[in-house]
């Protein structure tokens, strides 16, 4: 991300008056490696596989922001690594996690974490620091830290079935994994501002397993970890919280945890997310990543972008998909994503 | 006469030991296996799917009402079945697509699908076409359920759908679900169907049964 991009997003992100709606897209594992027909292991593994791959993101779309600007991961497994998950890893895919806290009792038994030290996230650590000089000579800046919500991650260690069952069986229990994780999570973000150094300046966190769970449980158990997140960093920082599952019984509390940007999914079409927090929350989103995204032709693109560009009446809104990019999205239907984002801020411009 | 009002009530609430209890009231009281089965469970966890599609329940409570359904089976199954005096809705053989580990989505099916009348296998997350057709070898399926999270496992959907034809198991529906998953997908691979969430699933089962519309026995 260039530091004006970088600007741009936070100007967007505080709701001020935007000359022109800006363009966002994650970029992470699920999706870089196909399209650029590498290998998910060499991508991984091989950090100068992952440092061109990033570079020539970045220079084919320009005029994308990227979040959170070059995203060193091992997909979903840093943060279940660090509290004994099991990390699977495929050739052409991104590494799955099998729970093996087969017992929720048994979490008082597990080591102290070490986020500096433990597992994948060590070697996050290590790779940003070796490719942190080496990014910022690019001209780009790394502002963002990025990591699974303390659902997500109680229910990777834990199995998202038990963990649902726990909320309601084993609350205490439930209270206790989730306190853990949001201290992994607070833990896990300032190791990474403390390797990026003094250009971050904002929080990605991604948790869409909140979606699973009904309002009276979000406020119980999802909610004071999202706010005792955000609360961990500076005001000024730009808080983004990501979940393209059910924003139903979360969306209206979202603001209040913290957040200043949302990224959600198809689900829930954007004049509804306008009407409920529109004036609250910077929407990033919500082309259909998948049916329109992927299957769709130019032309389908063309017609979901100006569709939800509209209905945002180009206010609050950092254009994007509904969630990340999903595999396959080929290089016409981004071009297109952005021609329409040109065409409406052109007549934008105009009117 | 049970209360089968109160015993749905106590189902969709999650509440196991009052469900097993009266269950076994039920039957003793002189109920059929089938009438229970019918208006004490699958009555009950009718409710509890179509308010699952309506964001009136949500995950944690469809896994708790389900387990309130499991142990009034627990009563019920020894009586079930081939010399029991009722059949099942039919057979459903389920798993998560080779690559994909999520197993959520696929665990509701299979309690929805149980909590319809099915008889269920469940062959976990993970698994290739040669164990999907080893397992409908084994238990015969009228409907093989396949879930995927991912968009990059979703495809190997295809795989086992070309699986079944190439050894001619056309007599069997397959049926797709998950995220990324859609009819048009669905449609595209050559399965028989498509559900868009628990509830969906075990319609779209019904539907390929033609049971759905059928009277009740």
């Amino acid at each position: 991300m260039k530091p004006e991009h970088w600007e741009t997003f936070k100007k967007a992100a505080r709701l001020e008056k935007m000359p022109q709606v800006p363009v966002a897209l994650i970029i992470d594992s699920p999706w870089i490696p196909g399209y650029l027909g590498i290998k998910h292991l060499d991508y991984f593994l091989n950090p100068e596989v992952w440092f061109q791959a990033n570079l020539a993101i970045h220079r084919e779309f320009p005029e994308i922001i990227f979040v959170p600007s070059w995203w060193m991961e091992y997909g979903m497994a840093a943060e279940p690594s660090a509290l004994g998950g099991k990390i699977k890893f495929w050739q052409d895919n991104t590494p799955s996690e099998y729970p093996m806290l087969f017992r929720i009792e048994d979490m008082d038994s597990l080591p102290e974490y070490d986020v500096e030290a433990d597992a994948f996230m060590a070697l996050t650590l290590h790779r940003i620091r070796m490719q942190r000089q080496r990014i910022l000579d690019t001209g780009e800046i790394l502002p963002i830290v990025t990591s699974r919500g303390p659902m997500c991650t109680a229910s990777f260690v834990r199995g998202t079935t038990e963990f649902m069952m726990d909320l309601v069986e084993k609350p205490e229990w439930a209270h206790k994994l989730l306190d853990l994780c949001t201290r992994l999570v607070i833990d896990w973000l300032k190791a990474q501002a403390r390797a990026m150094g003094p250009t971050v300046g904002g929080i990605f966190v991604l948790d869409d397993i909140v979606g699973f769970v009904n309002e009276e449980h979000y406020e119980e158990f999802a909610h004071p970890c999202l706010k005792r997140i955000c609360d961990a960093f500076p005001k000024d920082w730009v808080k983004i919280y990501h979940n393209d599952a059910n924003i139903d019984a979360c969306v209206e509390h979202l603001p209040d945890a913290g957040f200043n940007v949302l990224n959600w999914g198809k689900q829930t079409d954007i004049a509804e997310v306008k009407a409920r927090i529109g004036g609250r929350l910077c929407l990033m989103g919500n082309v259909n990543p998948l049916e329109v995204g992927v299957r769709g032709t130019p032309a389908e693109v063309r017609a979901a972008t100006l569709d939800v560009l509209e209905k945002s009446c180009g206010e609050n809104i950092i254009l994007s998909v509904g969630g990340g990019v999903s595999p396959g999205m080929p290089r016409e239907n981004i071009r297109a994503m952005l021609d329409a984002l040109n065409e409406f801020n052109t007549s934008r411009a105009h009117a | 006469m049970p209360d089968y009002a109160l015993m749905n009530q106590c189902l969709y609430e999650g509440k196991a030991r009052e469900v097993e209890q009266m269950t076994r009231d039920a039957l003793a009281g002189g109920c059929s296996v089938r009438e229970v089965l019918l208006e004490g469970l699958i009555a009950g966890m009718s409710v509890v799917g179509e308010d699952f599609k309506h964001n009136v329940l949500y995950v944690p409570e469809v896994l708790i009402a389900a387990r309130a359904m499991k142990a009034g089976m627990t009563v019920l199954k020894p009586l079930l079945g081939p010399g029991g005096d009722t059949n099942s809705t039919g057979r459903l053989l389920i798993g998560t697509v080779r690559g994909d580990l999520h197993d959520i989505g696929k665990n509701l099916v299979c309690m929805m699908a149980e909590g319809a009348g099915f008889q269920v296998k469940d062959i976990g997350v993970d698994q290739s076409v040669e164990k999907f057709l080893a397992a409908a070898d084994e238990f015969k399926p009228d409907v093989v359920g396949m879930s995927a999270l991912l968009t990059t496992t979703m495809s190997y959907m295809k795989v086992v759908v070309d699986g079944f034809e190439q050894r001619g198991k056309t007599g069997i529906k397959l049926a797709i679900g998950g995220a990324p998953t859609s009819q048009a997908f669905a449609d595209e691979i050559g399965a028989d169907g498509y559900g868009a969430d628990a509830s969906g699933a075990v319609d779209l089962f019904l539907s390929l049964l033609e049971k759905k519309n059928a009277p009740a026995q």
